[in-house]
C-alpha cells in the first residue's frame, strides 16, 4: 500500500498545528502539545463565534437603524412638503449605541438638540421649584410661630 | 373671523374633530359654502396628519407639526402632536403659553 501525502499542518492526530489569523499570516502551533492546541483552539474557535454574533447582532441593528432613518426622512420630507411645520424626534439605544434624530423644518429642528421629554429622560426642574416653594412656606411658618 | 385652535394626537378621529370644528363655524355665523370649504380642508389636513402621527408613534418617534388653514372668514390653526412624552408640567406650562 503507498503511502498517502499529508497535509504538515494536520498531523495523524487530527489537531491542527498552525491557525490562519488571515489570508497571509498563520499561527505556527507546532510547538505546543496536543491537549494545549485543542485548547487554544477551542477558544479560539469560541471567541470566532462570538465576534461572528456580534457582527450579526450589530448588523441587524444598522439596517434597523437605516430602516428607521429612511423612514423617518420621507414621513419629514412629505410632512414639510404638504405645507406644514414639522418636528419629528426619535431616540433609541441599541448595541451600536445611543442614536438620537431630530428632523424638520422647524428652529427647534434646526438646532439639533431634543428636550428631555424627546430623549425620554424625566425634567425634575419642576419638582425642584415647587419642592423649594413648599420648603420656603415650612420656613416662612416656622419663623412667624 | 372665525380663529379656533384645534389640538390632536394619533388617537384623534379626525372625523369627529372636523365635524366639531363645523359646528363650532356654524354657531360662530360663517357663511355655509366657507363652511363647507373649511370642513373639506379640516378634514383632509387633519386626517393625513393624524395617519402621519400614527406611523411615527408606531416606530416609536414623537412628532410634532402644526399648520394653519386659512380661508375667506376662517384661520384653523391645527397643532399635532404624536407620541407625546412631556412631563405633566410642561404640558400644563406649553398650554399656558399656548402651544
Amino acid at each position: 500500500m503507498a503511502d498517502e501525502p499529508r497535509d504538515l499542518a494536520q498531523p495523524k492526530s487530527g489537531v491542527p498545528t498552525s491557525i490562519s489569523l488571515s489570508p497571509s499570516t498563520s499561527l505556527d502551533l507546532s510547538y505546543l502539545s496536543e491537549h494545549e492546541r485543542k485548547a487554544l483552539l477551542t477558544d479560539y474557535t469560541k471567541g470566532m463565534l462570538d465576534i461572528s454574533h456580534k457582527a450579526s447582532e450589530l448588523h441587524v441593528d444598522v439596517g434597523t437603524l437605516r430602516s428607521t432613518l429612511d423612514t423617518l426622512a420621507g414621513t419629514t420630507k412629505k410632512v414639510t412638503e404638504d405645507g406644514n411645520s414639522v418636528t419629528v424626534s426619535h431616540t433609541q439605544t441599541t448595541a451600536i449605541g445611543r442614536t438620537e434624530i431630530n428632523m424638520g423644518n422647524t428652529d427647534a429642528a434646526r438646532s439639533g438638540k431634543l428636550t428631555k421629554s424627546q430623549t425620554g429622560q424625566r425634567d425634575w426642574t419642576p419638582i425642584y421649584v415647587i419642592a423649594g416653594l413648599v420648603a420656603l412656606v415650612f420656613i416662612a411658618i416656622a419663623f412667624n410661630s | 373671523m372665525f380663529k379656533a385652535t384645534l389640538h390632536a394626537d394619533e388617537r384623534t378621529d379626525a372625523a369627529a374633530e372636523a365635524a366639531t370644528i363645523r359646528a363650532r363655524a356654524e354657531k360662530a355665523g360663517l357663511k355655509a359654502p366657507q363652511i363647507d370649504l373649511m370642513h373639506a380642508e379640516v378634514s383632509a389636513v387633519l386626517a393625513e396628519l393624524v395617519e402621519t402621527a400614527r406611523q411615527a408613534a408606531a416606530l416609536g418617534s414623537q412628532i410634532s407639526a402644526t399648520r394653519t388653514l386659512k380661508g375667506e372668514g376662517y384661520a384653523i390653526n391645527l397643532s399635532l402632536r404624536g407620541n407625546d412624552k412631556r412631563s405633566f408640567f410642561s404640558k400644563l406650562f406649553d398650554s399656558l403659553r399656548g402651544r
